[in-house]
This record gives structure tokens, sequence and C-alpha cells, in this order.
């Protein structure tokens, strides 16, 4: 499984608490749209440094990094190359 | 007419009396283990901490001597790690030991402070700031060598986190502390803090961080007290911060992660700290039916007239189903889960406890009488203590909001 769909998975089963967003797409607004709240950011993050082996610094915990499924998705690509 | 044979009758009840008994064994608020635990803290807080009520409440006086006691007697690490100092049992364990505590001492002030350090910044400390932080201010705190406050408030910033104006500006490798927090349960006899600070702009989700600030740096120091009506046994104040330097490994989480401290800390004070008011609830609800029993008007006692029993019955039904909410959510906590998991229940617990709260010491006013109003008497004291559950770790307006949000309603 690629690093999006493990993103939108942990997203849809860990973050989501409304069943309306099953079919969340890559550019849907995350943070904006009360998607997923402050919270859950910081459990994303925790799963991103834990099981995609990446390091989020300080200066990189912006809204525009986890705005959607896209922009987290470039910011883990980001730091994988 | 019908009759059972005797043998049968009995059967019955003795296989109803097992199903009901089995069943109240199961639930973790009669847990016989937890009843200990509170008769054990009754007998010794009546021993070694209660006392000098009247005069502690008018003066507003503190004992640094009592929270040393509580200190040693492990009352602020019963459910912290052994490694740290404390005794690594169940958060159960705490609720019962509090409910003891609060069952015979009239100290409400002064227990609520004691919880409040336990769970609003020693249980915050033990779940998100680093081991190194841990080993060094952990068994500090649950020995009694120190005492750290939650600066979270100030003056234009309450229940709305993004309304702080300190701040906390990158210096080298650290930060720079500037602004006053104000509001804060025993900040006057408290030589730890743990800030938050602005780091970011705006609304961000990141733009809180949570520091723990030792008050001997150089730019802190502490400003005014205030005076109040309720829990005046424990002391509310400043805190000042002028450019003071804060190592970087002094960060509680991580930059940016104050809105999750902020809200792992206000869910264990909304599930846990509330424990507070199950020992007063129980004591005033003894009390009142003694004086029901006692007090005779018109040639019976008071208790034989339908206002004074339904009163009673409403404050004994309020206190089992406060203990029930209470221990409920700590068995959940208990179980692994994070309080994160439970932010509406907690803040439901809260807001349940509290409302019964100051409801059952509203009928023990109306129950003694004019005694209920002399200061010589606790009642008063009981009543006006009670008032201030309903607005630590948001009041009950704002709780109402979260409850309601958390439901997926459109509350602004």
């Amino acid at each position: 499984m690629d690093s999006k769909a493990q993103i939108k998975e942990f997203i849809l089963t860990e973050l989501v608490k409304d069943k309306e967003h099953a079919d969340l797409a890559d550019a849907d607004p995350l943070i904006e749209t009360g998607i997923i709240d402050s919270l859950g950011i910081m459990k994303l993050i925790g799963f991103l440094e834990d099981n995609l082996s990446i390091q989020v610094a300080d200066n990189e915990l912006i809204p525009e990094n986890f705005s959607s499924l896209n922009a987290i998705n470039s910011l883990v690509s980001s730091k994988v190359s | 007419m019908v009759f059972l044979p005797n043998m049968v009758v009995i059967c019955v009840n003795l296989c109803v009396s097992v199903v009901l008994k089995k069943g109240l064994d199961m639930q973790p608020w009669q847990n016989p283990e937890l009843e200990e635990i509170k008769n054990h803290f009754i007998e010794w807080t009546g021993e070694n901490i209660a006392g000098d009520r009247e005069e502690r409440d008018r003066e507003g006086v503190v004992s640094a001597e009592r929270w040393k006691k509580m200190a040693d007697k492990g009352a602020l690490g019963i459910c912290l790690p052994e490694a740290y100092g404390g005794q690594g049992a169940p958060v159960s364990h705490a609720v019962a030991a509090y409910e003891g505590i609060g069952y015979a001492c009239h100290d409400n002030g002064f227990i609520f402070a004691l919880l409040n350090q336990f769970f609003g910044v020693q249980m915050t400390l033990n779940l998100i700031a680093s081991d190194k932080l841990k080993e060094t201010y952990l068994p500090k705190l649950i020995s009694g060598e120190r005492q750290c406050a939650y600066a979270f408030t100030e003056d234009v910033s309450g229940s709305d986190a993004f309304t702080m104006k300190t701040t906390a500006t990158r210096d080298g490798e650290g930060f720079r502390l500037n602004g006053t927090k104000c509001y804060l349960t025993n900040s006057p006899h408290s030589d730890l803090a743990v800030v938050f600070a602005r780091t970011g702009e705006g609304r961000s989700p990141f733009a809180l961080t949570a520091f723990l600030v030792d008050m001997d740096w150089e730019g802190a120091s502490h400003g005014r007290d205030f005076e109040k009506f309720a829990y005046r046994t424990v002391h509310m104040g400043e805190m000042i911060f002028d450019n003071v330097f804060i190592p970087a490994d002094h960060v509680i989480g991580r930059v940016g992660a104050g809105l999750q401290v902020l809200t792992e800390s206000t869910g264990w004070e909304r599930a846990i700290v509330i424990s507070c008011a199950l020992g007063p609830m129980g004591r005033t609800v003894d009390e009142c039916v003694a004086r029901a029993k006692s007090r005779e008007q018109y040639g019976k006692p008071i208790g034989a007239y339908q206002g004074v029993s339904s009163r009673i019955a409403n404050m004994i039904m309020r206190q089992q189903m406060s203990r029930l909410a209470v221990y409920n959510i700590a068995a959940k906590l208990e179980n692994g889960n994070s309080i994160l998991s439970f932010l509406q229940e907690a803040a439901m617990t809260k807001l349940f406890v509290s409302d019964n709260y100051i409801q059952t010491q509203q009928d023990a006013v109306q129950i003694f009488g004019v005694r209920g109003i002399l200061l010589e008497h606790p009642y008063q004291q009981d009543l006006r203590d009670s008032l201030a559950t309903s607005i630590w770790a948001g009041t009950t307006e704002t709780l109402k909001n979260t409850v309601a949000k958390m439901a997926g309603l459109p509350v602004e």
C-alpha cells in the first residue's frame, strides 16, 4: 500500500468520526472543514512518524502541510525522497 | 388465593439476591477494595488532616504542613509510575482515596488543589512530557518537595485558548517567554508552572506550546493574589513572565502541541478532578439524614415531612449517580484507553457531578435551617465551595457547548 493510501486509511479509521466522509477525496480540505480537528492532527503526526519513518520538524507544523490528503502526502514524499 | 410453598419462595428470594449481588459486584463503584480504600482514607484523614475548619476558611489559611502530610501518605502519586515515586495503582484507587479524604475533611479547597496538581499537571506530564522532564520533576512533585501550577488562563483568555497573549519566541537553544497568567490555583505556593504560550499565529491548531517553567528562573515572578469566597484555603494568583529564557528541553510534548496538552489535561480534570465532590456529597447526605431523624418539630422528626424526605431522597440519588459516573469513567481509563477517546463523556461527567454537588449543598442549607447560613457551621462553606465546580476546567456553559458540538450540533 503506498503512503497516500496508508494515510487515507488512517484518517478514515482513526480520525474521522463522521461516516459522511467515507469517500474522502485527495483534495478535500481537512482542517478548515473540521474533518480533522487539532487533536486529530497530533494523532496523524504520530502515525506519520511511527509508521512512515519520517520526522516532522517544528517549522513544518503549519496548516498548509495538513490541509488535504494531497498536502500531507507531499510532505511525506518530500522527506522520503 | 394461591399459596406458594415456603421453600419455593425462599429459593426464589435467594436466586434474586444472588443475581442482584452478582450484578452489583461487577460494577466498579461497588468494588469492596475501593470501599476499603475510601474507608481507610476517611479514618486517616480524620486523624491527620481534618480540623480547624472555621478558622482556616475565615482566614484563608494554606497549610504547607498538610500538603506534605498528604504527599508523604502517597496521595499525589497513587496512579503514577513507581519509577517516579508513585504507587502505580489504578485510577479508581485515586478516586476512592480522594472520596475518603473529601468525606472526612471540610477543606474542599485544599483537596481541590491536590487533585488539580495530581491530574491537571502530573498526569499530563506523565503522558506527554519527555523522559528527562518526567525524571527531573515528577518525583519532586509526588513527594511534595515542589508544587506546580497550571498556568493557562489570562485576564483576556479563558475558555477560548486562542485569545491568549503570552508568547514564546525562539532564542538560540530555547525560547523567551513573555506574558502574565492569572486566576491560577495554588500559584502563590508553586515554584513550578506548566505555562501555555503562543508560538504561532492566529487560530492554527499548532499555534500554542506548553512549557515547564521553573519560577526561580530570571524574569519569572509571582504577582497579586486574588481573594475568593469559595475554596478559601487554596490561594489563587498571578504568574508574570518577563523575558524568561526556557531551555528547549522544557517544551512539553513538542512545539505546536499546546492544544494537545491542553485537551489531555482538561480531559483528566473534568473526568477525575471532579471526584473532589464525591466525599463532600456523601458526608452531606449522611449529616442530613441524621439531622432529619433527630430534629423534631411538632412532635415528630422533620424527616417525617415529605418536604424534607423528598429532598433527601433526591440528594441520595444525586450522590449515588455521581459516584457511578466518576467511577465508570475511571474504569474506562484503567483499561488503557486514552482520555482523548472520552472527551464528551469527561465533559458530561464534570457537568453532571458539579450540578448535583451544588444542588446537594443547597438542599443541606435548607434542611439545617438557620444553621445552614451560620459561619460556625460548615454547610454554608460547603455550598460556597461547590459553586467553584461550575467554573474550573470549563464553565458549565462551555461544557454544554462541548457536549452539543461533539454530538454534531452546529453550536457556535
